[in-house]
């Protein structure tokens, strides 16, 4: 390895698109994912050799772009403002799908969401980081400072948590068939 | 994976419904954030200076070495600023220490509006023993014991010589109201702010600020040892009530006979099984509560009970009126107090409730005493001055 590599192509190259992919799908809106990026990247920078120095850097990154996205959910979520992030999704539907199909995703998506931003921050962040990021327990365990068996009770809750909030959405989606 | 809801797939429906492709736009607003970042950091690294820095301290000249640690002396300076000590790591290290202990003591004082302040003494043992004493006016008013592992429990009444015994079994985590320890030992490792020092008690603190669903926490370490001194917690859908812990000692020796679920020698049983649904409360027991309170008053009117401080004082007054010799309709009438007033209590912010029985005549049929909104409903639930209950849309509860 090439010591005198820099710690961003060390860091947060190899993640880019981990990182942007993930604040995008949380957030679903140009001015709140530039603004929960750059909040991410703030933070980042402000803990930088926390970072730089932890087991597992990557983990950790997208932990705190997570952690930035939820923040922008909560903000919104307080401010009720649902309206324009439905309007805002309008905009970048997928055409090739028919308009029912994308009218019950986009809701769904809206209704995700919203329930994650009702979440306590342990849970909201663990799900994001498990079902979002797709990262393992272990290394959600390893940001979080937890065990394993503790982050794996912190989804275990949100679960319980989000299912009550989504009950609406439940009984129509399980009859679809999910590969 | 493991389904838990009916077979249905959790984690992959909200996957599914969380893929979607980046917009071109976005992704190049995001990719210009990145290429700024990368020159900062580039600039940071002061172009690599650094690992040269240390190259030239292996120098053999000694006035190359020396030039080389001021320059990499001064960098420290400079790195220093953004990279000097860290407040946070202060309170990962109070996180750990919930974490990983094996015992834990604490004092709790609670301050609730309208109610007499409690003090309580929380005694914890891993992996899940509990015991809380609490007093109130200074007198031990109730010790409760908890067996997490085996999901038992008693609670002592020293002044009734009493014990109930709960088998815990079924119990969802919501049905505790509070989930003290594991709130305690779940603490995150990074708070959400780090408040500026403030004086408490002639100490000078610092303070973390922990936000959670519906609650927030504010951790209080000494400023100047790191120790932790103080953690006090709000709860967003109660209001009105406020805990304060202090006395933290952790790894301290604790008996098991603290945890024993044994009842006390000369104590009589009641037996209470908190799993049992019949024994939740429900909107007739408040029926049959609010019908006992009128049943007392003799000018006809149903009682001013504006907020929980006036209800507990009220029903305390009755009940103390009930001669000690009349045991079972004491008993009969407590447990009519007990689940009315939890259905009464156990309502929040969400619910609406309201209670303006105050002044309206036994009776009337047409007059709204309390009304509320059941979880999931759009419509109130109204108990009118009949005692009967009916549901109404909010811009329908008139009173004349």
């Amino acid at each position: 390895m090439d010591d005198n590599r820099s710690e961003y192509d060390r860091l947060i190259k190899p993640i880019e698109n981990r990182m942007i992919g993930s604040v995008w799908r949380i957030t679903r809106n140009p001015e709140d994912a530039e603004d929960a990026f750059q909040d991410a990247l703030m933070t980042i920078w402000k803990q930088f050799e926390k970072v730089s120095r932890h087991p597992n850097q990557h983990a950790l990154i997208l932990k705190i772009c997570a952690n930035s996205a939820y923040d922008i959910l909560r903000k919104k979520s307080r401010r009720g403002k649902r309206e324009e992030l439905h309007a805002h999704s309008l905009e970048y539907q997928d055409s090739q799908r028919s308009a029912d199909e994308l009218l019950s995703n986009k809701e769904t998506r809206i209704e995700i969401f919203q329930a994650i931003s009702q979440l306590s921050r342990n849970q909201a962040v663990t799900v994001l980081m498990r079902f979002v990021q797709e990262l393992p327990y272990s290394d959600i365990a390893r940001v979080l400072g937890c065990s394993e068996a503790t982050a794996r009770k912190h989804v275990a809750r949100a679960r319980t948590r989000l299912s009550k909030i989504l009950a609406p959405l439940l009984p129509g989606l399980q009859k679809e068939k999910i590969k | 994976m493991k389904n838990n809801n009916k077979n249905f797939n959790f984690e992959q429906f909200i996957n599914n419904n969380a893929n979607q492709e980046i917009p071109s736009e976005v992704e190049l607003r995001l990719r210009k954030r990145l290429a700024e970042f990368r020159k900062k950091i580039e600039l940071f690294e002061l172009s690599g200076k650094k690992f040269k820095i240390l190259n030239m301290l292996r120098s053999k000249t000694k006035l190359t070495s020396v030039m080389a640690a001021a320059i990499l002396i001064i960098s420290l300076g400079i790195y220093l600023v953004p990279w000097s000590k860290d407040p946070g790591k202060a309170f990962a290290a109070v996180a750990e220490q919930f974490e990983k202990a094996k015992t834990f003591t604490c004092k709790i004082f609670i301050k609730q509006e309208g109610l007499p302040d409690m003090d309580q003494e929380l005694l914890y043992k891993a992996p899940g023993y509990a015991r809380i004493n609490i007093t109130i006016n200074d007198e031990l008013s109730h010790i409760g014991i908890i067996n997490m592992v085996d999901k038992k429990g008693i609670n002592i009444l020293p002044s009734m010589k009493q014990y109930i015994e709960t088998d815990v079994n079924n119990v969802t985590e919501e049905q505790f109201q509070i989930d003290l320890i594991d709130n305690l030992r779940t603490l995150p490792k990074f708070a959400d702010e780090i408040l500026g020092k403030r004086e408490i008690d002639g100490r000078m603190l610092q303070g973390y600020l922990v936000k959670e669903e519906g609650m927030k926490r504010t951790v209080w370490l000494d400023a100047n040892t790191e120790e932790l001194v103080r953690i006090d917690m709000e709860f967003l859908n109660i209001t009105g009530v406020n805990y304060a812990m202090t006395d933290f000692e952790f790894d301290v020796a604790l008996d098991d006979s603290l945890f024993d679920l044994t009842p006390p020698k000369g104590y009589e049983m009641m037996k209470r099984d908190v799993s049992d649904a019949s024994e939740l409360p429900d909107e007739n027991d408040l029926v049959n509560f609010i019908r006992y309170l009128t049943s007392q008053n003799e000018d006809g009117l149903f009682p001013p009970l504006n907020d929980v401080g006036e209800l507990v004082t009220y029903v305390k007054e009755l009940i103390d009126k009930i001669p000690e010799e009349d045991s079972a309709q004491k008993e009969k009438i407590k447990k009519t107090v007990y689940l009315g007033m939890m259905f009464w209590t156990q309502m929040s912010k969400e619910n609406d409730w309201h209670y303006e029985g105050e002044n309206v005549k036994i009776g009337s049929a047409d007059i709204p005493i309390c009304w509320w909104k059941p979880e999931g409903s759009t419509m109130f639930r109204v108990l009118y001055g009949n005692l009967e209950l009916r549901d109404v849309d909010l811009e329908k509860i008139r009173r004349p």
